[in-house]
């Protein structure tokens, strides 16, 4: 990618494509609707916004982690367990994306574009970041749990690309779903919380206090549990392959 | 040419027939997505419904979620997007083995996209008719009949589409980069994301200077009869000719710019 700068040019107008014509469409969607359920369509840009924009910090911090299941099918996992620290820093740095500082930057522009302009106050601001960095530990750990249940799965984890697929779900407002779907994609799956919920808590759709007690337990949840599965996955790995 | 396209499409739906035998959780989880995408869309065209007045919109709500359906079900079946998987071979130079084959380069790639979309039929066709009974549509014959009617036209402008950008791809390195830059807007233009039934005439007559919603809107849209099946084989037709001959000039511009190193 970055070997020819024409390479590089070609890459870099590609993520801007991807970014405008995914988030045209959130706004021609919800301006077709003329809102929907009180969120109008900067409103919606500014939530699918938050969502890429979370995608992008975590290919940048933790994707390698995807890597992990292949690993473990093949054995070479071993490579990884050789390097002289924990495990877990190598998987993070080993598939590092520099093109997703470029994705930052592009969202970074569409947030502010986009960004709420009334009814902010400066601890409404502080909280939806706090909120979004606690939202991506949620993700991280979750990611961390269904990845590492490849060490139990005989023959492939399908785990995380359902993962993936309930991503899809996460741009819009979760009022959209019906209620057994919104408590799932809540409390199972960190999808709500770690986009819609910081997002409803600075547009005060949701009050700050109930916001952070809700991302918070999820967060600390979701981190013990995928570290605790992955290390004691970790004991049972035999180095065999599947 | 016709000769060797069913050559290699024979032997590559073989040999994914065989794969398929050995894999068929792929088979499961190749249509995770699709169903996740189709719900999500379901989900937002129902709010959509709630939230504006159905009268002022340009299509009623069955049509709107048959719509999504097919669209989902054409994506899967026809296997979109494949400039990049087309443009990596001349990046990684495994295109040299295409060159020295006793086939043409496009009849290769036309059999090696062919030959596994026909062996991964059955699970799309199967999900795509779950999905409308459950939904509670009952299209007659006539509207599957137009649907497959319409697929080898479709197929073909994708596939032009995707020829186009791996011959451009003979003179530059990133096909990832090309294939991203035209997934999208294909997505866009061609109903896949905001169904175009739901668009603005003005912004839909804008999506139709390219050939994008040849794939997908103008298709079912002729199902549902909204469209005369025939102004829409004119179209499809019009930019199959259009693409074949942009894609030969491109081809042969390019292919003298390869250079195979021996050694």
């Amino acid at each position: 990618m970055f070997s020819y700068r024409e390479d590089f040019l070609i890459g870099a107008v590609a993520t801007g494509v991807f970014h405008l014509s995914s988030l045209s469409a959130v706004y021609l969607l919800f301006s077709i609707a003329g809102g929907i359920n009180d969120w109008s369509p900067t409103d919606g840009v500014f939530l699918a916004t938050v969502s890429s924009l979370r995608f992008a910090l975590g290919k940048i911090g933790f994707w390698g982690l995807s890597a992990l299941p292949r690993l473990i099918a093949s054995g070479d996992l071993d490579r990884v367990l050789l390097y002289p620290c924990t495990p877990i820093p190598v998987l993070l740095l080993r598939d590092l994306d520099p093109l997703s500082v470029l994705d930052t930057a592009i969202l970074l522009g569409t947030l502010v574009w986009s960004f709420p302009r009334c009814g902010l106050s400066t601890l409404s601001v502080i909280a939806f970041v706090v909120l979004m960095v606690l939202g991506l530990v949620a993700t991280y750990g979750f990611m961390l749990l269904t990845v590492s249940l490849s060490f139990w799965a005989k023959v492939r984890n399908m785990f995380p690309q359902v993962f993936r697929v309930l991503w899809e779900f996460q741009p819009y407002p979760m009022t959209i779903y019906p209620t057994s779907l919104r408590v799932v994609l809540t409390w199972v799956v960190p999808i709500a919380v770690a986009v819609v919920i910081p997002v409803e808590s600075l547009t005060s759709r949701t009050p700050i206090l109930p916001a952070s007690l809700i991302v918070g337990t999820a967060a600390v949840g979701h981190y013990v549990l995928g570290t605790v599965v992955f290390r004691v996955g970790l004991r049972r790995y035999e180095s065999t392959g599947q | 040419m016709l000769r060797s396209i069913a050559r290699v499409t024979a032997a590559h739906y073989h040999a994914e027939k065989c794969r398929r035998l050995t894999h068929p959780i792929a088979v499961v989880s190749s249509l995770l997505y699709p169903i996740g995408r189709v719900a999500v869309l379901m989900f937002l065209v129902q709010a959509v419904y709630q939230n504006r007045n159905p009268q002022n919109l340009l299509a009623d709500y069955q049509s709107a979620r048959i719509y999504i359906l097919t669209s989902a079900f054409l994506t899967v079946t026809l296997g979109f997007n494949n400039a990049a998987v087309l443009a990596e071979r001349i990046r990684s130079g495994l295109v040299v083995f295409d060159l020295v084959r006793p086939h043409s380069w496009m009849a290769t790639n036309i059999g090696e996209r062919l030959g596994p979309r026909l062996a991964n039929l059955i699970a799309p066709v199967l999900a795509f008719l779950l999905g409308m009974s459950l939904a509670g549509y009952q299209q007659g014959p006539k509207y599957y009949l137009m649907i497959t009617l319409m697929v080898p036209t479709i197929w073909s402008i994708e596939f032009l589409i995707s020829y186009i950008i791996a011959s451009i791809t003979l003179s530059t390195q990133n096909s990832w980069g090309l294939g991203v830059a035209l997934a999208w807007p294909q997505q866009l233009l061609s109903g896949a994301m905001v169904p175009l039934v739901l668009v603005p005439h003005g912004l839909r007559n804008l999506a139709y200077l390219t050939p994008f919603p040849c794939l997908l809107d103008l298709p079912i849209r002729a199902a549902l009869g909204t469209v005369a099946l025939m102004s829409a084989l004119r179209i499809q037709v019009f930019w199959i000719i259009t693409l074949g001959v942009c894609s030969k000039v491109l081809y042969h511009r390019n292919i003298v710019r390869i250079r195979i190193n021996g050694g």
